[in-house]
C-alpha cells in the first residue's frame, strides 16, 4: 500500500460559523453534517469529521477567500490590505500520514505546514548516519 | 537513537534502519505507550518529497491568489509566511 504525507490545513468549526459542535458530536450527526457544510465552501475533510482539509482541495477563488477569512481575518473582496507580515503566521494544519487511502495520523494541535522541512531533513541525516 | 521528527506534531520521532523508517508517537498523558508505525525507508522518502511537491503546488495557488485580488507586491513574502514560517 502507499505511504502519502498528505498537507493539510485545520479548520475548525467555529472559524465556519458551527457553533454546536459538541451537542452534533453527541448525537452522532457530526460527520454527516461537517461533510455537507465543508461541501457547501466546494471542500471535503480527509476523513469523515476531520477539522483538516488537504491543500489539494484549495483550487478555486472561493476556497482562497475562506481561508483568507478565516486565517488571516481578511476579506480579499474588499478594498482592504492584506494584514501586515509582522502580524502573520503560518496556517494551521501539517501532514496526515495517509496509509492506503486510509488516514493513520493526523497532526496534533499548534502545528503548521512550516513543519515538513525539518522532518525531511532529520529522516534523511538519520538514513546517513546507517549507511 | 531516535530523533525528533517534527512535521505538524510535535511528539513524533523517525528512526531509520535496515531500509525500515519507525514512526514513534508518544503521548503527552502518563501511562500510555507510544505508538510506533513503520514505512519502508524508500516510500517514507517518497512520500516526503510528494508532500513538499504539493506544499509548494498550495504555496503556488496561494501567491496567484494573492496576486490576482489584491495586487500587493508583497504576496511572494505572505505565502512563505504562511506556508513556510519564513
Amino acid at each position: 500500500m502507499q505511504l502519502r504525507l498528505v498537507p493539510v490545513v485545520e479548520l475548525e468549526p467555529t472559524d465556519l460559523g458551527v457553533q454546536n459542535f459538541v451537542e452534533l458530536l453527541e448525537s452522532g450527526e457530526w460527520e454527516v453534517f461537517w461533510e455537507a457544510h465543508l461541501v457547501s465552501f466546494g471542500l471535503r475533510p480527509i476523513r469523515p469529521g476531520s477539522w483538516f482539509v488537504a491543500t489539494g482541495e484549495f483550487a478555486s477563488q472561493a476556497t482562497f477567500n475562506l481561508l483568507a477569512r478565516v486565517h488571516l481575518e481578511w476579506d480579499p473582496q474588499s478594498l482592504d490590505l492584506p494584514p501586515e507580515l509582522d502580524h502573520i503566521g503560518p496556517i494551521s494544519g501539517g501532514y496526515a500520514f495517509v496509509l492506503g487511502g486510509s488516514v493513520q495520523l493526523e497532526p496534533g494541535c499548534c502545528c503548521d505546514l512550516s513543519d515538513l522541512t525539518n522532518g525531511a531533513r532529520d529522516v534523511k541525516a538519520t538514513q546517513c548516519q546507517f549507511h | 537513537m531516535p530523533i525528533p521528527l517534527s512535521i505538524g506534531h510535535g511528539v513524533y520521532s523517525a528512526s531509520t534502519s535496515a531500509g525500515t523508517t519507525t514512526i514513534t508517537v508518544g503521548s503527552e498523558q502518563k501511562g500510555i505507550d507510544p505508538v510506533r508505525l513503520q514505512y519502508g525507508a524508500v516510500d517514507f522518502e517518497r512520500a516526503l518529497a510528494q508532500a513538499e511537491l504539493e506544499r509548494t503546488e498550495f504555496a503556488a495557488f496561494l501567491e496567484k491568489h494573492f496576486c490576482e485580488t489584491s495586487g500587493i507586491d508583497c504576496a511572494l513574502q505572505i505565502v512563505q509566511r504562511l506556508v513556510y514560517g519564513l
